[in-house]
């Protein structure tokens, strides 16, 4: 099996395993899985859901499905830790319900989808900076807040919250009230909502929501808009729900609150935690094992929730990835990509180097912006005066520094704790400071994605390369283009988006190259060895073509060989004309590159200059080795 | 069940033991407050009823928001099993007392190890084997235990609501013309040995330091040698075991149902956000905030809205004021 694999080019027959020509992102085959899904549902309707009782389970599921890929898009996705789908699938089938009854279905649905989307942007731009626990403890108090209001709105909920008289979807003026019917209708709001989810999973979206729910920070100092982008998918993700809820309602003509309790929340939770968290594909096995499985268990009714509390605390500890991971390790054990072949698993170890799609060639620099000592009228960063205070210490205490030369590699040295890493966090908007940064002449604003924006790139002491994502992704999402990486590109504009997504793997494959790690393009990121981690934080660094690049000890925990690497590859990109921050405690590694040094001792410049100037100044051994220190030495 | 509703018996725990002379309990908002039929007297005495009630209330919302506090400060873990190891202490000690016919003190100690144990387990069962994992996985496993718990309690002791005795009966004590009934104020008494306790375990033991250390700065607390892993089985543990004293205390007061723990829990949530998550002191405030409003304005102004009115706080305060109302407060923390 292996060896027809291998012959196969660890790719799947017939083109299965997606087009070799796209990255590997895009290369998954979606729109021929879901066109595979939808058609076997329908073909396999009459054997398996014959009659209305069994039609009427498999019209749950399909209902379910839809609430759980929309929450699969805010939780799995997005990582927002939310407990309000539940809630607004009440709001989608309250509000069809009260609109229906005198308007029809479709009135009701478009308003409860237009009631949700204000709902849940008012609700997700106030929650907007509250993470994790704060932001499930919150969504859960939404929805006691909000089901508490529908049970004591008779005139919108009805009585207690108790609705008889939906009417159902009418389509063309028939009224689909047979569970056949309504199956049709129902599975073409799976069919609309799949497209609409497998547009994202093809757009940068994707990659965006990974890296920003695996590292937050490293995102934000990518350039990236975390809060925006988190909040659209949650809308979405709640949209979804609503129009579940909507579908529901209509479906069962009957409503009480009863359905969205605790039971449905924690449904939700399986089918995406079941399923794999991060496959669009996983929500449907999970789905249909939340709705068929109890049934499966009539005998055993009384044990339901105990296995489902069961299934959700061995599924997160047994099976991580969930079924979707599941399928995973099976094509990697039959039909093995090529990195996973030359990571051991039976390949004679080669990569080929470059990819089909990629025409630059493998060795390409990346186009410098700017030629070698060309002098900036403003200097390209200037700190002035910042100062950094941690309660009622100063860490960094009225630092003045500038690069003004386009290739100019500044060195800031100091012992532990001298406040070099603070200065860096400073510079980037990532702590609070007193001072001014300013780039090019203007202030920077005071948050990582606008120093991106404006021009400074960040690698951080230990690497945050974006786990979940391959190697080329990374770089990407470091991309300054961001134009069509959106909502927009996914849904309405996608010719342009992929117009510009072409020209951003160009540019992302080569600056993967220019680090020298343009082989390892499909590899996921958390594979690489630390050594090849701090590059590839690098090539997300240099593909925005930054100002300055902001290096963070760089050669920590490389051997000599990788520390050497390093420096050559540091030494190009400031020929090119690339200007570097870096902080760093190699004495030859700082000689080796640094065209000047500043020394912080205790939060204040206490020298400047020449690397050999810096290190034979008094006031720097001292700082180093103290006062007797000297005096032995 | 539905997520919303916090069942009546939370909100005035007065429904098996009337407080208040039977002329009028407190009905119809503002309106009632004026309303001629009500003599000024019995208006005063239904508001010290309430405001004990709410005492009493708070007194157990502080225990089960400090057994969270506890947990989270030394793991990082919120666990969404808390309130049904609330309910299951209601359930044991409805066990010792009734089926096995233990006395009800003895049946409260056997009850409150029980659920320290229950805590050990639940620490290796579904946070040991995913300390490597994401904090989203460990709080999906304890939403899984919870589940599993209330079905497992469902299953042993069935769905009927259970009442516990109070070993006091229903001995009153008068207070300006309302009856309080002891057992309020035994909560009173136990709730602040409990916290002195606790003041005393965190302050005062090797282990307590060891356990603050790691809310301070975890990895540093790591490298001078504190057992991390010992200590984060005794945090489930005591925390746990509060969940577990929590459920004892209130079950006199209410009917013991399977959704009495998850409820009550969602109100603690409340008290310890509002309390910054960690200072003994503000949790001790928010709880009496939280009881307080709960009940007082409950009974009076918003009836219909009175089990969510601290959620409403909540969203306010974590929306506003993330760090928490009374986090400023001096004192200390656990």
């Amino acid at each position: 099996m292996v060896d027809l694999a291998r012959r196969l080019g660890g790719r799947l027959p017939f083109g299965l395993g997606g087009d070799p020509n796209l990255p590997l992102t895009y290369q998954r085959r979606h729109y021929l899985t879901a066109a595979a899904f939808v058609v076997a549902v329908a073909l396999s309707m009459p054997v398996f859901f014959p009659d209305d009782a069994s039609l009427h389970l498999a019209n749950l599921w399909l209902i379910y499905l839809i609430a759980g890929i929309g929450f699969y898009f805010m939780f799995g996705l997005a990582g927002r830790f939310a407990f309000c789908q539940t809630f607004l699938m009440a709001v989608g089938g309250y509000t069809t319900a009260y609109f229906a009854v005198q308007r029809g279905f479709w009135v009701g649905l478009v308003v409860s989808i237009a009631v949700s989307v204000v709902l849940m942007t008012v609700f997700g731009l106030l929650l907007r900076r509250v993470e994790e626990f704060y932001f499930a403890i919150a969504t859960l108090a939404l929805t006691n807040i909000g089901i508490e209001v529908l049970q004591n709105w008779p005139s919108f909920a009805g009585a207690n919250a108790t609705r008889f008289d939906i009417p159902p979807i009418t389509i063309l003026g028939q009224r689909l009230a047979t569970e056949m019917a309504a199956f049709w209708a129902i599975l073409g709001f799976v069919v609309l909502t799949l497209l609409l989810g497998i547009f994202i999973e093809r757009s940068p979206i994707r990659r965006q929501t990974l890296a920003a729910r695996d590292r937050r920070i490293a995102a934000e100092m990518s350039g990236m808009n975390v809060q925006g982008l988190q909040l659209r998918l949650f809308v979405f993700g709640s949209v979804l729900g609503a129009v579940s809820g909507a579908i529901l309602g209509a479906w069962q003509s009957v409503l009480t609150t009863d359905v969205f309790g605790i039971d449905l929340a924690v449904g939700l939770f399986v089918m995406v935690i079941i399923g794999g968290s991060e496959s669009l594909w996983g929500v449907i096995i999970g789905s249909a094992i939340v709705v068929f499985l109890p049934n499966q268990l009539q005998a055993l009714q009384e044990y339901q929730s105990l296995i489902y509390g069961a299934i959700l605390l061995f599924g997160v500890i047994l099976m991580p990835r969930g079924v979707a991971g599941l399928g995973d390790s099976l094509r990697t054990r039959f039909f093995p990509r090529r990195w996973e072949v030359a990571a051991g698993r039976g390949g004679d170890g080669s990569l080929e180097s470059a990819p089909p799609w990629f025409k630059g060639s493998g060795v390409a620099p990346v186009e410098p912006a700017h030629g070698p000592d060309d002098e900036a009228s403003s200097p390209l960063l200037e700190v002035r005066e910042v100062s950094v205070a941690f309660g009622g210490v100063l860490a960094v205490d009225r630092v003045s520094l500038q690069l003004r030369k386009h290739g100019e590699v500044l060195g800031l040295i100091g012992p532990n704790g001298s406040g070099k890493t603070t200065l860096l966090n400073a510079i980037c908007g990532i702590v609070p400071y007193s001072g001014t940064v300013l780039v090019r002449g203007r202030v920077t604003p005071r948050s990582p994605r606008h120093v991106s924006a404006a021009g400074i790139s960040r690698a951080f002491q230990s690497p945050q390369v974006f786990p979940s994502l391959t190697c080329l992704e990374n770089v990407l999402v470091g991309s300054a283009d961001r134009e069509f990486t959106g909502l927009t590109g996914a849904w309405i504009a996608r010719p342009q988006m992929w117009r510009h997504e072409r020209a951003r793997w160009e540019k992302a494959a080569a600056a993967l190259a220019r680090v020298g790690l343009l082989r390892y393009h499909e590899t996921p990121s958390r594979l690489l060895t630390y050594g090849h981690q701090r590059l590839l934080e690098i090539a997300r660094g240099i593909v925005s073509d930054p100002e300055v690049l902001v290096l963070d000890e760089p050669s920590a925990g490389l051997n000599k060989a990788e520390t050497d690497n390093l420096a050559d590859l540091l030494e190009e990109l400031a020929v090119g004309g690339l200007t570097i921050l870096v902080v760093e405690h190699k004495i030859d590694f700082v000689d080796r590159i640094c065209n000047r040094v500043v020394a912080l001792e205790a939060g204040r410049v206490i020298a400047e200059g020449t690397p050999g100037e810096v290190w034979r100044a008094p006031q720097v051994a001292e700082a180093y080795l103290g006062r007797r220190g000297i005096a032995e030495g | 069940m539905p997520v919303g509703g916090i069942p009546a018996q939370c909100r005035g725990m007065d429904h098996h033991q009337p407080t208040v002379p039977a002329s009028a309990p407190p009905a119809g908002g503002l309106a009632a407050l004026g309303a001629p039929v009500e003599s000024g007297v019995v208006a005063v005495a239904t508001f010290i009823a309430v405001l004990f009630s709410a005492i009493a209330f708070a007194g157990v919302l502080s225990l089960v928001a400090l057994g969270f506090v506890v947990l989270y400060r030394a793991t990082r873990i919120i666990n969404f099993a808390h309130g049904d190891l609330m309910t299951a202490g209601g359930y044991v000690a409805f066990f010792f007392i009734n089926e096995v016919g233990l006395p009800i003190f003895a049946a409260y100690g056997v009850t409150i190890a029980v659920l320290f144990l229950a805590g050990v387990a639940l620490e290796r069962l579904a946070y040991a084997p995913l300390r490597r994992a994401s904090d989203i996985a460990v709080v999906l496993a304890t939403l899984g235990i919870a589940i599993a718990i209330r079905a497992g309690l469902g299953i042993w002791q069935g769905t009927t609501p259970k009442n516990l005795v109070s070993p006091f009966g229903s001995a009153v004590v008068h207070v300006g013309g309302a009856n309080i009934s002891e057992q309020r104020l035994m909560i009173v008494v136990v709730v602040l040995v409990v916290i002195g306790a606790l003041v005393l375990f965190f302050q005062g033991t090797q282990f307590g330091r060891q356990m603050r250390s790691l809310a301070t700065d975890r990895e540093m607390a790591m490298l001078v040698g504190v057992r991390v892993n010992g200590m984060a089985t005794l945090a489930f543990g005591i925390s746990s075991g509060l969940a577990g004293l929590a459920g004892v205390l209130i079950s006199p007061l209410v009917a013991v149902d399977l959704n009495l723990g998850f409820n009550v829990m969602l109100l603690a949530f409340s008290a310890a956000v509002l309390g910054g998550f960690g200072s003994l002191t503000g949790i001790l405030v928010a709880s009496l905030v939280v009881g307080l409003t709960q009940q007082v304005i409950g009974n009076y102004v918003l009836q219909n809205y009175a089990d969510v009115l601290p959620f409403v706080m909540m969203l306010a305060v974590i929306v506003l004021r993330p760090q928490g109302l009374f986090a400023g407060l001096s004192g200390w923390r656990v």
